[in-house]
């Protein structure tokens, strides 16, 4: 099945920050989270997706069109939910429901009214006089109902209460099962990516450091405490801590160990925060 | 034509979201035009040159400035300048060209009735003006400051596009802006030795039918040509 979107050779530079070239490709059915550091170009690349900029090379296409070509039909097939959101203030929530709903063809309006009475939104409120966590909520409420293939989410639960994160997570959960489609998540909570992620598109300043799918990840990276330190680097060593070491190959580390004579007394895999702290330094 | 019904429909929102606030600001500046106004007859008779410029203010910035500070152009991250709403609107499957023709539509809301009011206010507050002027010759008058207020009017509804500006640059655009009314100015005080209301007055009395087609043709003109414009700095502009 061919990608719903692909970005090949993306570049970007905006003052001293340059983004790319960046690649890649999303599948139907897959959750992608966009993980970095702050400034990594995760929304710069998010927002270059639904064609607010303009890159300097490479392509993007979403559903076989350019994304700055005449066609914009496009844009009926992706919901986009950005970390700021700009120009909703002097609106309230019902008046926003009104507007937006009336883009999307298959809009849930039982989905939305799920949404509202699950976080307790209150829809006579002007958007920019609402709490950032409601507004973030709000957002929610009117990103999932339009039933869009692709939603694309930039850092949605960073305001939100940890209860409203686990309802959160447990909508999209529910949204996915619904229908073939995709998601694009930026987040910065391990918990978002551990619980929802398929795949993990990783960046640093702009660069991609890789595109991995989240269980081989978790499972290409081991801990080993050792009876003695090695002299010599191990294979795929990431880290080294005295007697305690991680690797990120562990097939040839531990068939290093055992031609070295060292004795693994424990192993332990890392989790998943670990992993991508190792990937950003 | 979907496209404009698209663009009403939009444009809806943003107009009802604040109308009382609106109404109460085009009462003010009613206010302002009328006592700007209340010294035509000073101009007719001593040829007060800085009543053009007023005039000027009152058919080309007042319009935008009269906009609800929420919905007007405003810094957002780094140095984007733009309004709100051409963000938003691009977030959703709206096509640029009904994001533009939504602008249009509410600077038109902000625009026209505003100029309707202080034209006929004229007529209204001036006897010198109202002994002048024929019934065609009013119309032609009325239209070709319609046909200013959208050749160089509509150019503030087309900026809301906005873009990336150093603040620098800002600056300096707005001090050439400024420099080049200034010699535009001085240039048609020295060459019609009138000025600018009292030229358009004569265009009108000698010329009533030539002013109303040819100030037509300029609204027709200005009108597609700042769509145009827009379209196209929206689509150069990073929204970032």
């Amino acid at each position: 099945m061919p990608s719903w979107i692909e970005i090949n050779g993306l570049q970007k530079s905006m003052d001293d920050f340059q983004l790319g070239p960046i690649s890649l490709a999303i599948e139907p059915g897959t959750i992608t989270a966009l993980v970095g550091n702050n400034g990594s170009g995760k929304s710069t690349l998010l927002k270059l997706v639904m064609n607010l900029a303009n890159a300097d090379a490479g392509s993007i296409e979403v559903f076989g069109k350019p994304v700055d070509g005449k066609d914009e039909s496009w844009k009926r097939k992706l919901a986009f939910q950005p970390q700021k959101i700009i120009g909703w203030d002097a609106y309230t929530g019902t008046t926003l429901k009104k507007m937006i709903s009336s883009f999307y063809e298959k809009w849930d309006e039982a989905l939305f009214e799920r949404i509202v009475r699950l976080f307790d939104i209150p829809l006579d409120k002007r958007f920019g006089k609402l709490s950032e966590g409601m507004q973030q909520k709000l957002s929610l409420a009117l990103a999932l109902p339009r039933n869009t293939d692709v939603l694309i989410l930039d850092e949605p639960t960073a305001f939100l209460d940890i209860p409203s994160k686990r309802y959160f997570m447990d909508l999209l959960i529910d949204w996915m099962e619904a229908e073939e489609r995709a998601i694009i998540i930026a987040s910065h909570q391990t918990d978002d990516l551990r619980k929802l992620a398929d795949y993990l598109f990783v960046m640093r300043e702009g660069k991609a450091i890789g595109h991995y799918e989240k269980e081989t990840l978790l499972e290409s990276y081991r801990r080993y405490w050792l009876d003695e330190t090695p002299d010599g680097s191990v294979p795929g060593e990431v880290s080294r801590d005295r007697q305690r070491i991680v690797s990120a190959d562990p097939a040839a580390a531990e068939h290093y160990f055992a031609v070295e004579n060292i004795r693994i007394i424990d192993h332990a895999a890392l989790d998943l925060e670990e992993i991508i702290d190792m990937l950003l330094k | 034509m979907h496209t404009w019904k698209q663009a009403y429909w939009l444009a809806g929102f943003e107009l009802k979201a604040r109308m009382k606030r609106s109404l109460l600001m085009l009462a003010f500046y009613t206010a302002v035009g009328f006592v700007c106004i209340s010294s035509f007859d000073v101009y007719l008779t001593e040829n007060f040159y800085a009543f053009d410029l007023l005039f000027l203010l009152l058919f080309i910035m007042f319009p935008a400035w009269m906009k609800p500070k929420i919905f007007q152009m405003q810094k957002m991250d780094g140095d984007l300048w733009t309004v709100p709403a051409v963000i938003m609107l691009q977030q959703l499957p709206v096509p640029k060209a009904v994001i533009v023709k939504s602008r249009f539509i509410i600077h038109s809301v902000y625009s026209f009735p505003y100029q309707l009011i202080l034209l006929v206010m004229l007529l209204a507050v001036s006897p010198a003006f109202r002994e002048m002027i024929t019934p065609l010759s009013y119309m032609a008058f009325l239209i070709i400051w319609l046909a200013v207020s959208v050749a160089a009017g509509f150019a503030m509804a087309a900026s809301e596009a906005g873009g990336t500006y150093d603040t620098k640059l800002l600056a300096k655009s707005m001090i050439y802006l400024v420099l080049g009314i200034a010699i535009f100015y001085a240039a048609f005080q020295w060459l019609a030795d009138e000025g600018l209301i009292y030229w358009t007055i004569g265009l009108a009395q000698n010329w009533p039918l030539m002013s109303i087609v040819v100030s037509l043709l300029i609204i027709y003109a200005g009108w597609n040509y700042w769509q145009r414009v827009m379209k196209k700095d929206i689509e150069k502009a990073d929204y970032l």
